[in-house]
């Protein structure tokens, strides 16, 4: 019976090799004493048999969850990490969300307006067309829209940089710490990547000329 | 838009985090009386639950690293219980694994209240 037992024990210890090296340096040790001590409490063969049976039973799902649960931890540990903790901080997620969304607004408004500029009611598709690629030659826009002009030039300007600065920073903090973000905060997040990437495909694509035509009729 | 975590959130609205399964309350309710190791929760459990859940080591284990990583129970290191000159691994209930304990055993109280009503009524 003591033979049974310790060579129960020794398989046991095999087969706790089978879990994820995160788990086994964790709990390893805690779970052989637990089984060992399992053993020691069963008086026959069969209630022997039995502990173990039950070990077996649910070793495979109880393996599988294991290594599940380890794929999906963060891909990035900043448990400890000094230097990039502010990368992953709650005010950094935030300041960028709020500026990929500001930005987003005066880019909206930016395409808007350029269409109010170039005076859509009065001149066609095409003239209006032309006048979209070649606005640094056209008078009409250099005299009387200046302001709007300017307006639409400083967004243009500013939107590229702000994106791809606050855009990897975002998605870094979300990748780096989804676990721990609140469902508003993931909500919130993913609207203003989605709206990052979204406006940085549309940048200088006839898409920014034909979202502002629909939105302006 | 205030910075409020999971665990935060858990922390001002347990309720959040019902119903707890039959495993994990019966974990957190073994451990509600006093700190124990491994190997007595699962005895604990065992007797709570009048043998209906037993767990094996790696569901044990599974269902504490979870509830250690939502800071519902903690461990610590009792050198008093060594048996092997290791200081014993100990899990005890937080403030949070307590208050969500009790969050739960209200609701299941007030869902028994409830079915005796009903059930009363439907008898006459």
């Amino acid at each position: 019976m003591k033979r049974v037992a310790s060579g129960i024990i020794r398989l046991y210890a095999r087969l706790l090799r089978l879990y994820p090296p995160q788990f086994r340096a964790e709990f390893a040790d805690e779970m052989h004493e637990v089984f060992t001590q399992a053993i020691a409490e069963t008086n026959d063969l069969w209630s022997l048999l039995g502990v173990m049976d039950a070990e077996v039973r649910d070793l495979p799902l109880s393996l599988i969850r294991q290594h599940l649960r380890e794929r999906r931890q963060p891909m990035w540990n900043i448990e400890g990490n000094k230097t990039m903790k502010w990368l992953y901080s709650s005010k950094l997620l935030r300041f960028c969300t709020v500026t990929i969304l500001v930005l987003c607004s005066l880019y909206g408004l930016a395409i808007v307006s350029s269409f109010f500029a170039f005076d859509m009611q009065t001149h066609t598709y095409q003239t209006a067309n032309n006048w979209w690629y070649s606005y640094d030659s056209n008078p009409d826009f250099i005299g009387r829209r200046i302001p709007i002009g300017l307006f639409v030039f400083i967004v243009y300007m500013l939107t590229p940089p702000g994106l791809i600065v606050c855009g990897s920073a975002l998605g870094l903090n979300v990748l780096g710490r989804w676990k721990q973000l609140a469902h508003s905060e993931r909500r919130l997040a993913l609207v203003a990547l989605m709206a990052a990437a979204l406006m940085i495909i549309s940048l200088n694509t006839q898409w920014v000329y034909i979202g502002g035509l629909w939105f302006y009729d | 838009m205030r910075h409020i975590d999971r665990k935060m959130m858990m922390e001002a609205q347990p309720e959040q985090s019902m119903p707890l399964t039959e495993a994990t309350f019966f974990i957190l309710l073994s451990l509600a009386p006093a700190p124990q190791h491994g190997y007595g929760i699962m005895k604990d459990v065992e007797a709570l639950s009048n043998r209906r859940v037993t767990f094996s080591t790696g569901t044990l284990y599974g269902a504490l690293k979870r509830l250690l990583q939502q800071g519902w129970i903690e461990r610590f290191d009792n050198p008093e219980a060594a048996e092997s000159g290791r200081p014993r691994k100990d899990y005890k209930l937080t403030d949070l694994g307590r208050r969500i304990l009790s969050a739960e055993a209200a609701r299941l109280e007030s869902l028994v209240q409830v079915s005796r009503l009903r059930l009363r009524g439907s008898e006459r």
